[in-house]
C-alpha cells in the first residue's frame, strides 16, 4: 500500500468495510435482545405479565426486575445513583426511557414479537412536561449560582441595561452509529460486554453495583465507535446487555433502532433571562441571569451541564458584579447527558449576543467593546474553577480574534436585494489537563516486541476524534519507526490501564502525555539493555532508531532485540500522566469565530457566506484530525443554530428519528468553512498541544445570530434560527 | 423491522392484475421508499407485496405528438435524465431534482409518489400542476382521470385494491415560463413545507395570457389557485399585482401547523414565493 | 424463497424470507457488515450500496428486488489487494473520522464517478447529499473527491505492500 504509513490504521479498516463496530459482531449461538419500553412517561406499573411472551417459540428468556436479586437496581453516571435498570411491579416509570423488560430470543424478529405479548397494567400518573409546569409544581433538584460583588450596586453604575430571553431546545447527538453491543460469558464466568463507551470506569461501577456483580467478573470493552459527542457517556444498552448475558449465559446482541437511540439522552435544554448593565463607555459592570433547565427525571449530567452554563455566561470578560442563578427541575421528559461543549455554547451565546446589543446601542464596534472588557491575564486565575493559568501559552483571545478578522477579509457586499451581516464571537474555555477528580491519571501500557514493533494499551476509545492518529504519530516520531509498526488496544476494563472518560477535550493531552512518558521509560530500558549487551559503563543514547555513545554509533537495533528476546528482557512499561497540579486540572484555551451571512428578509431564508474560526490549540499533532474536528464541530454548531430541534409533547418525541430531526447534509454547509490554528505551544501538553475537540461549536452559533442581527436589526435568541423565526422577529408573520 | 409478507414479482401487467384481483391483502411495491417506511411504522401490513418495478411497460417514457407518457415505475432519476420530460414537462424535471436524495431518486417512482398521496409530494404536485392524467388498469378495464381527481385526501386516492397505476399522461407543456419551487427545512432529504408549480405564458404586449398555479403542502391535497389564475390574465406584473397575488394565495390555502412549520408561515411563504416567481417570470420577459 | 443475484462480481443465491431487506441479508446472512444500519428509513445513507451501478438505500430495498441484478458493497471495491481510488482518496485526505458513514459515502461517490469522472464541487455535494456525516462537516470528503476529479490519482496504482 503506497503511503500506508501515512494512513491511520483504523482508517484503512474503515474504508474497506473491515472495521467492526459494536453491532457488527456475530458469535456462534448468539441470541438477540430487545427492550420493552413503557407506554406512558409517568405511570405506576401495576402488573407485568410475561407468560405469553415466554411461551413464544424461540424466546429464551424474558427478564424483568425480579431477575435483579443481588444488586441495587440503581444506576447512573455519577453517584448517588438514581436511575432504575428495570422498573418492576409497584414501581414507577418516570420517562419513556425507563426499561420494563428485556426479551432474549433466537432472532430479532422473534424478540420483537415477544415484546408485543408482554402485558403491562399501568396506573397513569400526572407528569411534568414543560419547564413552566415544573417551576409551578415542583422544586429544583439542583441549583447553582455564580455571584460576585453586589448586583444592585453594579446596575446602579450602568448607563444602559440590555435584556434578553433565550431558548435552547434539546439537541440530539445524531452520531451515525446507534447504540449497540454484544455480550457473552467466557470460560472464567466473566461477562464480556462489547459496546461503544465514552466512560468505561463509570459504567463499570454502575453496572456492577446495580446488578450486584463483582467487578472482575464484568469486562467492558469498546471497538471502534461510530461517533460519541458525549452521548455515549449515557446509560443506554450496557446494563441491560450485561444482565441479559448474565442471566441466559449465552451470547446476546442488543442493537438499538434509531428511534430508541433518539429516545435515549439529549443535550440539556435551557430557558433563560439575562440582563447586562454597561456604562456609556462600554464597560460591562453588571450581569444578572436566571437560567432554567427541564431535566429528565434523573440527574444524569444535569448538574454539570447547568454549572458549566452558569460559569460560561460571563465569557472571557471582566465583570465586577455578577449574579447568575441556574435551576434544574426534574421532569418526565428525557435524560440529560454530556454533549460536546455542554454549557459553553449556551453561555457564550448569551454573553456574546448581549454584548453585541450593547455595542449597537453605544455605537461601538463589535471588536472594540470586546477588547475593552476582556479579562486581563493576571485575573484569569479565579475565572473558572480548577483551571490553571500555568498551563497556558502566550496566546490571548484578541490574538485569535485578530487572526479571524484577517482571514475573513472585508465584509461582502449585498447582492440581489438581499442584506449582508457580519457577526463575531469569542470564548474562553477550558480543556482537561490531568483529569478531573474521579478521573485523575491516565496510563499507557506499552510493550515492544522483539521485532521492534510496539503495542499500546490505552483506556480512550477511538470514536473518530483521531486519538489513534495522535498516539501513532507521537510514537512513530519518538522511535523513528513506521506507524504501521504501532498497534493500539483501546478501552478495555480488563486490559487497558485507567484513564479519564472520553470527553472534556482531554484525550490528546492526557493520552499523549501518558504515551510520551511510556516512550521515555521504554527508551530508558532499551538504553539500559544496550549497556548490558555492550558490557559498558558509558552512557548509551537511543536516538533515531539507533544506539550511540558520544555520537559513535554502537549497535544495530536488531541485535539488541535479539539479545532481549534470548535473555527474556522485559520491554513492557507503563506510561503515566497525572497533570502537574493537585487541584487545578484544566487549562485555558481560546477561540474566536466570525460569520458572514446573506439574508432575504422577504422569505427569512439566509445563506452563510463564510464561517471563520480560530482556535488556540497549542500544537497541532495530527493536522487532518485537528482540522477535521474543527470543521465538523462548526457544522455541528450550525446544525443546532439553524436546523435542529428535538421536540417533545407529553413526554414523547415529536421528532423521533432522522426524518423529523434534520441535521445538516452536504448541501447545507456554508460556502466557506475556514478553520485556523494559533500554534503557540502550551506548557505540559505533548509537544505543547491543548485539547480542542469540543470548542469549535461555541463561537459559530452566536456569530451567526450576531451576523443576522447586523443584517436585519433583529436579534433572534430562540434556537434554531429558522426562516420562520426570522420572519416572526421581523414581524412579517 | 418489517412485518412478514410474501413477495411476488410479476413479469407483465396482466400477471400483476391477476394477483391484485384476489382477496389477498396485497400492496404494490414500486420503488419501496414509501412502502417500507409505512410498513415499519405498521401503517400498512400486507400479506403479499407485488413488485411491479420490472414490468417493462411500466418503466417507459414515451411521447406522442401531443403527450408524454410516463410509466408508473419510472424513477425520479430516469425523469431527470429524460430529454423528453425536460423538453415537454420541465416542472417534473425540476420537481424530481428536489426529491429526497440520489438514492431515493434512483429507487423512488412517480407512481409510488402519486399513490402515497402526500399533499407535499413533489412528484404529485408537479403532475397536478400540469393537469396530468393517471391511467389505472384492472381486470375490469381501464380508468383515466386527472391526477387532481385521483388524489382525494392526505394518503388517500380513488385507486381500488385491484387496480394498478399504468402510468401518467401529460400534455406536452407549452408555457413561456415553468417553475417548480420547494421550501424545505434543509437542501436535501427534506419534506416540503410548501411546494408548487407556476406556469405562465405571455402575449406580445407582455401581459400574462395564461396561468396555471398549483400549490402543495398547504391543503389536504395539491390545490389549484384558480382565483389567482383568473386575476392574472391580461395583466402585467406590478407591485399592485404582487399584492393581489399574495392576497389570492392567502385566501386559497388552508395549511396545518406541524413540526416543520406553522400554518401562518406556510401561508405566508406560499404567497411570497408565488409573488416572487411571477415577478421573476415577468422580468425575464422584460416586463 | 431463493434470490439469485450478482454480489461483488460473484453469482450468489440466498435462501431468504421475502420481507427481509437487502441490508439485513448482507449483514446477517452474508456476513458483510461493511454496509451499516443507521436509520432504516432512507434518511442517513449509511446503508448505501450500488444496484446495477446506481446508488440505493439497502434498508429500503426488499431482498427480492435485487433478483437478477448486480449489487456492489464496500467489500467489493478492493481489487487484488489494491484500494479503489475512492477508498484511497478518502483515507489520504482525512475524510474518515469515526468511519461509520464512510462505506455508504464511498459507494455514493463511486456511483457518481462511474457516470461523471470529473465532477464539480456542486455535483459532488449533490451526489453525497443522501449520506449524512456527523463528524467531518463534509469538507474533507468533498476535498477527497475533488482530488480525484482533478486527476491526482490518474496515473497511480494502489498496491498493497
Amino acid at each position: 500500500m503506497k503511503n500506508a504509513s501515512k494512513i491511520r490504521l483504523d482508517v484503512f479498516e474503515k474504508v474497506t468495510g473491515n472495521a467492526k463496530y459494536s453491532g457488527d459482531y456475530t458469535l456462534a449461538g448468539m441470541l438477540h435482545a430487545k427492550i420493552l419500553w413503557p407506554k406512558y412517561p409517568s405511570a405506576k406499573i401495576l402488573k407485568i405479565d410475561t407468560s405469553e411472551a415466554e411461551k413464544l417459540k424461540g424466546v429464551e428468556k424474558v427478564i424483568t426486575r425480579k431477575h435483579i436479586v443481588n444488586g441495587t437496581n440503581l444506576s447512573g453516571i455519577f453517584e448517588p445513583y438514581d436511575r432504575p435498570v428495570l422498573v418492576g411491579e409497584n414501581e414507577v416509570v418516570r420517562f419513556c426511557g425507563d426499561a420494563l423488560a428485556i426479551v432474549v430470543a433466537e432472532t430479532e424478529e422473534i424478540a420483537a414479537q415477544a415484546l408485543e405479548k408482554i402485558k403491562v397494567e399501568y396506573q397513569v400518573l400526572p407528569g411534568i412536561f414543560t419547564i413552566e409546569e415544573a417551576i409551578e409544581k415542583t422544586t429544583p433538584f439542583f441549583v447553582f449560582d455564580n455571584k460576585k460583588g453586589n448586583i444592585d450596586e453594579g446596575f446602579s453604575q450602568a448607563d444602559i441595561v440590555l435584556e434578553e430571553e433565550y431558548e435552547f431546545p434539546w439537541v440530539e447527538h445524531a452520531y451515525m452509529e446507534p447504540e449497540a453491543g454484544y455480550a457473552f460469558v467466557d470460560g472464567q464466568g466473566v461477562v464480556n460486554v462489547c459496546y461503544g463507551s465514552q466512560n468505561l470506569a463509570r459504567h463499570h461501577r454502575a453496572i456492577c453495583k446495580s446488578l450486584g456483580l463483582s467487578y472482575n467478573k464484568v469486562r467492558l470493552f469498546s471497538p471502534y465507535i461510530g461517533g460519541g459527542f458525549g452521548g455515549k457517556h449515557a446509560i443506554s444498552v450496557q446494563i441491560c446487555l450485561t444482565l441479559a448475558a448474565h442471566v441466559v449465559k449465552k451470547p446476546v446482541r442488543l442493537v438499538w433502532t434509531r428511534e430508541e437511540s433518539f429516545a435515549g439522552s439529549k443535550r440539556h435544554s435551557i430557558k433563560s433571562k439575562v440582563r447586562l448593565g454597561v456604562t456609556k463607555e462600554g464597560k460591562m459592570v453588571a450581569l444578572q441571569g436566571e437560567i432554567y433547565t427541564p431535566a429528565g427525571p434523573y440527574m444524569g449530567y444535569t448538574d454539570k451541564t447547568l454549572r458549566a452554563t452558569v460559569y460560561e455566561v460571563i465569557g472571557p470578560y471582566a465583570i465586577e458584579h455578577v449574579d447568575i442563578v441556574g435551576k434544574a427541575y426534574p421532569t418526565n421528559n428525557i435524560d440529560i447527558t454530556a454533549f460536546r461543549g455542554f454549557g459553553w455554547t449556551e453561555g457564550t451565546f448569551m454573553i456574546e449576543t448581549l454584548i453585541e446589543k450593547a455595542a449597537r446601542k453605544l455605537n461601538m464596534s463589535s471588536e472594540d467593546i470586546r477588547k475593552l472588557n476582556l479579562l486581563e491575564e493576571d485575573k484569569w486565575k479565579n475565572h473558572l474553577p480548577r483551571t490553571s493559568i500555568e498551563l497556558h501559552s502566550k496566546v490571548t483571545v484578541e490574538d485569535t480574534l485578530a487572526k479571524v478578522l484577517d482571514a475573513a477579509g472585508p465584509k461582502p457586499k449585498p447582492r440581489d436585494g438581499k442584506k449582508v451581516g457580519r457577526g463575531i464571537a469569542t470564548a474562553m474555555v477550558t480543556f482537561d489537563f490531568g483529569n478531573n477528580p474521579g478521573y485523575r491519571g491516565t496510563g499507557a501500557d506499552m510493550t515492544m516486541f522483539s521485532d521492534g514493533s510496539i503495542n499500546v494499551q490505552i483506556g480512550f476509545p477511538e470514536a473518530g476524534q483521531g486519538i489513534s492518529g495522535v498516539i501513532t504519530g507521537l510514537l512513530s516520531d519518538f522511535f523513528n519507526i513506521d506507524s504501521s509498526k504501532i498497534s493500539i488496544v483501546h478501552c478495555d476494563t480488563h486490559t487497558t490501564p485507567k484513564s479519564g472518560s472520553l470527553g472534556s477535550s482531554r484525550a490528546t493531552v492526557n493520552a499523549g502525555n501518558a504515551v510520551l512518558d511510556g516512550a521515555k521509560k521504554l527508551k530508558a530500558k532499551l538504553e539500559q539493555y544496550a549497556k548490558e549487551y555492550l558490557k559498558t559503563d558509558e552512557e548509551v543514547e537511543f536516538r533515531n532508531g539507533k544506539f550511540y555513545s558520544k555520537d559513535k554509533e554502537l549497535l544495530e537495533f536488531e541485535d539488541l532485540m535479539d539479545y532481549c528476546y534470548i535473555w527474556g528482557k522485559n520491554l513492557s512499561v507503563q506510561g503515566w500522566y497525572e497533570g502537574p497540579f493537585p487541584t487545578e486540572t484544566r487549562g485555558f484555551t481560546f477561540i474566536s469565530g466570525l460569520v458572514d451571512v446573506e439574508v432575504d428578509e422577504e422569505t427569512g431564508e439566509y445563506e452563510i457566506l463564510q464561517a471563520v474560526n480560530c482556535h488556540d490549540t497549542g500544537k497541532v499533532l495530527y493536522y487532518d484530525g485537528a482540522r477535521g474536528q474543527m470543521i465538523g464541530g462548526v457544522i455541528m454548531g450550525l446544525g443546532a443554530a439553524m436546523l435542529e430541534e428535538f421536540v417533545m409533547k407529553d413526554g414523547k418525541p415529536l421528532t423521533p428519528s432522522l426524518t423529523q430531526y434534520t441535521i445538516p447534509t452536504a448541501k447545507d454547509i456554508p460556502e466557506k468553512n475556514i478553520v485556523l490554528f494559533l500554534e503557540e505551544p502550551g506548557k505540559y501538553g505533548p509537544k505543547g498541544a491543548k485539547g480542542l475537540g469540543e470548542h469549535a461549536l461555541h463561537c459559530v452559533v452566536p456569530a451567526l445570530a450576531n451576523a443576522l442581527y447586523d443584517a436585519t436589526g433583529v436579534l433572534i435568541t430562540h434556537l434554531p434560527i429558522t426562516p420562520e423565526r426570522v420572519l416572526r422577529a421581523l414581524n412579517k408573520i | 423491522m418489517l412485518t412478514k409478507f410474501k413477495y411476488i414479482r410479476p413479469k407483465t401487467i396482466d400477471e400483476a392484475l391477476e394477483i391484485l384481483n384476489t382477496p389477498e391483502n396485497t400492496a404494490i411495491i414500486s420503488g419501496g421508499t414509501d412502502l417500507l417506511v409505512q410498513n415499519r411504522a405498521r401503517l400498512v401490513e400486507p400479506n403479499t407485496v407485488v413488485d411491479v418495478k420490472e414490468i417493462p411497460e411500466l418503466k417507459q417514457i414515451r411521447e406522442t405528438d401531443t403527450d408524454i407518457l410516463l410509466g408508473s415505475a419510472v424513477t425520479f432519476s430516469m425523469i431527470i435524465e429524460s430529454d423528453i420530460v425536460r423538453k415537454h414537462a420541465n416542472v417534473l424535471t425540476q420537481a424530481a431534482q428536489c426529491v429526497g436524495s440520489p438514492q431515493i431518486r434512483n429507487q423512488g417512482t412517480i407512481g409510488g409518489n402519486a399513490q402515497t398521496a402526500s399533499p407535499a409530494g413533489d412528484g404529485l404536485v408537479a403532475l397536478c400542476g400540469m393537469d396530468a392524467e393517471v391511467e389505472l388498469v384492472s381486470l375490469s378495464g381501464v380508468r383515466r382521470m386527472p391526477v387532481k381527481q385521483y388524489v382525494v385526501g392526505p394518503g388517500k386516492t380513488v385507486k381500488q385494491h385491484n387496480e394498478l397505476i399504468k402510468g401518467f399522461i401529460i400534455r406536452k407543456q407549452e408555457w413561456d415560463f415553468s417553475r417548480f419551487f420547494k421550501v424545505g427545512r434543509r437542501k436535501a432529504l427534506a419534506i416540503s413545507i410548501v411546494n408548487g408549480v407556476i406556469n405562465l405564458s405571455f402575449d406580445d404586449e407582455k401581459n400574462i395570457s395564461s396561468a396555471r398555479i398549483t400549490l402543495g403542502a398547504v391543503a389536504p391535497t395539491p390545490v389549484q389557485i384558480a382565483d389567482l389564475e383568473k386575476e392574472l390574465i391580461g395583466k402585467r406584473y406590478s407591485d399592485e399585482l404582487g399584492t393581489l397575488i399574495r392576497e389570492k394565495v392567502l385566501a386559497a390555502v388552508a395549511p396545518i401547523s406541524d413540526i416543520r412549520g406553522s400554518k401562518e408561515y406556510r401561508s405566508y411563504i406560499a404567497a411570497v414565493r408565488c409573488d416572487g416567481i411571477i415577478k421573476e417570470a415577468a422580468s425575464m420577459r422584460g416586463c | 424463497m431463493d434470490v439469485a443475484f450478482k454480489l461483488n462480481g460473484k453469482n450468489v443465491t440466498v435462501e431468504v424470507e421475502p420481507h427481509w431487506t437487502l441490508l439485513d441479508v448482507l449483514r446477517d446472512k452474508l456476513g458483510l457488515t461493511g454496509t451499516k444500519k443507521g436509520c432504516e428509513a432512507g434518511e442517513c445513507g449509511a446503508c448505501t450500496v450500488l444496484i446495477n451501478n446506481e446508488s440505493a438505500n439497502s434498508c429500503l430495498t426488499l431482498i427480492g428486488q435485487v433478483d437478477g441484478k448486480e449489487v456492489t458493497t464496500i467489500e467489493g471495491l478492493m481489487k487484488d489487494g489494491e484500494l479503489d481510488v475512492v477508498q484511497r482518496a478518502f483515507a489520504e485526505k482525512g475524510a474518515v473520522h469515526c468511519g461509520y458513514c464512510s462505506p455508504g459515502m464511498i459507494m455514493s461517490v463511486k456511483a457518481l464517478l462511474l457516470k461523471n469522472p470529473r465532477p464539480t464541487r456542486d455535483e459532488i455535494k449533490e451526489a453525497i447529499s443522501g449520506n449524512l456525516c456527523r463528524c467531518t462537516g463534509y469538507e474533507q470528503i468533498i476535498e477527497a473527491v475533488e482530488s480525484i476529479a482533478e486527476g491526482v490519482y490518474d496515473n497511480e496504482e494502489c498496491k498493497q505492500d
